[in-house]
């Protein structure tokens, strides 16, 4: 196990270095002079010779190379630079912004389990039946409604009609709230962003878990199970059910990249102040530094989720552990 | 798959018992036709594509045509005149939705176009050749998937002169990698199969070996990828747009009325609601039509929804 997680992080470090150029190049590919966002634009346009000036300071008269090694060390000290827009350190905005959307990230992935999991074995274990079509079918308009326009339905519906939930922010602006009703304040501005963004993927698990509980049900064991007078119950509840969860870990790491692209969307409709709706707003603003920031950060996050679920999987999984 | 023989036969057997002969393609046809939803699907994106081409003809009027002293700033409700309103500018949203459906269909056909091309590029040279040459290139694909893809699109497109040609690329360039895997997938499984052998022995050259022997009998699950590509492609054409930064201002795209629509998201229904019933009824019949396909061509799964 210790080796094989050794060899996983080893794996990681090629993956993570193309990662980081592909960031690179899309700051080097950016339209414009990039010394030009450090110069005022209220101010008179700098002569060629200040412009020559700073881009020495900067090291943009370095070769390109020399500047992706530059890049890269400085990362690896924690500096990610400065946003071109705030001024502030990366590092800073990319702190602020991350642990919101994770939470929204959990919440969603919470929700996504409790709902899909019942459904997908349901509809499996009564297959063919009513129930089963109309599950079948929500799971095809889940997996097809733009996420953002669910997300205005959501909104006008419980937000702007029915006045139930708020559509915007994390908090209430203004209230200063602590303790106890802060923790419920955030909750109630997290429940309509949650129930957007998993959407999409109750719709896919819920699929998922039907056929794996389907192809578990068909084993030989099962039937055995069902030959020496089991209750139905239990064969599909002790029997069936746990060993359908298997495969369902690794829908966990494949799903990462579209719970995060997701996110995205959602945040920057509900105003959530999350990684999401940060990096939208850097690349409207052209802010580069952050662009960068925010691609690795996304990429390291569906790279550390994969990695959890391929390690889950083998705790779960005697068989894949020896190979 | 082979389009020779599309008529049925009726053979007579020795003891009398009439089978059906079928040719592969009306077979998959067959299963395909037996699931309703997928049938549904089909009908529907036939209509579709056709509004889509002869869309110029079929708006009652010009979709970037304004009329200001009609609206007079703020959208205006359905009418007779206008059957699913005006928006704020006094352009006719039923006109629009007609010719955005020729933009969202065209960007997730041709996104997919390019995408299923690299991919069968892709997988055909490392399932073909194997070894390092499979190993790099499977590799390659791996770092792909694990990428912020929207993210990207999002900056290269930002980068970008905004143009509905430019989108189509970008969305093909981040989309080819489950094709690629595929086609992969089903070369390896050709490779060992007695007639690639007896292609071989008689000096068929590698590329011929590919485009005659492999390509067609790897084809049907790209088939299948691409018919669930495009809807992908869609949803992603219409987040950019919704998001401002997809099809650039004036032309309609479905997207993009939402992002319109968006501003009067209160007191303006109708511009808002049409566009995305479009999108996920087109998106749920290309799944229904995918899911459909997959079906039919796999023998194992026929019989299951």
């Amino acid at each position: 196990m210790t080796r094989y997680l050794i060899r996983r992080l080893l794996q990681m470090i090629p993956l993570l270095l193309f990662i980081s150029l592909l960031s690179f190049m899309i700051a080097e590919l950016s339209p414009g002079d990039p010394v030009m966002m450090y110069v005022n634009p209220g101010k008179k346009p700098p002569t060629a010779e200040q412009l020559q000036q700073l881009r020495i300071t900067f090291g943009y008269d370095k070769p390109v190379y020399v500047r992706y090694f530059i890049w890269l060390g400085n990362i690896f000290q924690g500096n990610w630079g400065y946003s071109s827009r705030t001024h502030a350190p990366v590092m800073d905005e990319i702190n602020a912004r991350l642990p919101n959307t994770l939470l929204l990230g959990s919440a969603s992935f919470l929700l996504t389990i409790i709902l899909a999991i019942p459904i997908g074995v349901l509809s499996a274990v009564k297959r063919y039946s009513f129930l089963d079509y109309v599950t079948t079918f929500g799971a095809f308009v889940g997996i097809s409604i733009p996420i953002f326009w669910f997300a205005m339905v959501l909104i006008v519906i419980f937000s702007t009609n029915l006045g139930w939930l708020p559509s915007v922010g994390m908090q209430t602006l203004g209230k200063n709230l602590t303790g106890f009703a802060r923790v419920w304040d955030v909750a109630r501005h997290l429940i309509l962003p949650t129930i957007a963004l998993s959407i999409t993927s109750v719709g896919a698990w819920s699929r998922y878990q039907r056929s794996n509980m389907l192809e578990v049900l068909n084993q030989d064991y099962i039937r055995t199970a069902r030959g020496k007078g089991m209750n139905e119950r239990t064969v599909i509840w002790t029997h069936a059910f746990r060993n359908s969860l298997i495969p369902m870990i690794t829908l966990l790491g494949l799903s990462l990249p579209d719970l995060i692209n997701g996110a995205f969307i959602t945040e920057s409709v509900f105003g959530w102040p999350g990684m999401g709706r940060l990096g939208i707003q850097a690349i409207t603003t052209r802010d580069y530094p952050l662009v960068m920031a925010v691609t690795m950060f996304s990429a390291l996050l569906v790279v550390v989720g994969n990695l959890i679920a391929d390690v889950l999987y083998t705790a779960v999984d005697p068989r894949i552990r020896q190979g | 798959m082979s389009m020779i023989n599309l008529e049925q036969e009726q053979i007579e057997l020795t003891d009398n018992i009439k089978v059906k002969r079928q040719s592969q393609a009306g077979y998959i046809w067959f299963q395909f036709q037996r699931n309703k939803m997928a049938l549904a699907g089909l009908v529907f994106l036939v209509i579709l594509t056709f509004v889509a081409i002869f869309s110029s003809h079929l708006t009652p009027y010009d979709p970037l045509q304004m009329d200001t002293a009609y609206a007079m700033g703020t959208p205006k409700p359905p009418s007779w005149i206008h059957i699913f309103g005006t928006d704020d500018l006094g352009r006719d949203e039923f006109s629009r939705a007609i010719s955005a459906s020729e933009v969202s269909i065209g960007v997730g056909f041709v996104a997919v176009g390019i995408s299923t091309i690299i991919g069968i590029l892709v997988g055909s040279l490392a399932g073909f050749f194997g070894g390092g040459v499979d190993n790099v290139l499977m590799r390659v694909a791996d770092i792909f998937l694990s990428l912020p893809t929207f993210f990207l699109i999002l900056t290269v497109n930002s980068f970008l002169k905004p143009s509905i040609y430019n989108i189509m690329v970008v969305i093909g360039i981040f989309g080819w990698m489950n094709t690629a895997r595929l086609v992969r997938g089903e070369f390896l499984r050709l490779q060992n199969i007695d007639f690639i052998t007896a292609a071989r022995s008689v000096g068929v050259s590698n590329v011929g070996m590919i485009l005659r022997h492999f390509l067609p009998n790897a084809i049907a699950p790209v088939i299948v990828s691409a018919t669930i590509g495009i809807p992908s492609a869609i949803l992603l054409e219409s987040s950019l747009s919704f998001l401002g930064l997809g099809v650039p201002a004036p032309l309609a795209s479905w997207g993009n009325m939402l992002y319109d629509g968006r501003n009067w998201m209160d007191m303006a229904w109708w511009m808002w609601v049409p566009p995305g019933v479009l999108i996920s009824i087109t998106v749920i019949a290309f799944n229904f039509v995918g899911d459909g396909l997959r079906d039919a061509f796999d023998p194992t799964q026929r019989g299951r929804l």
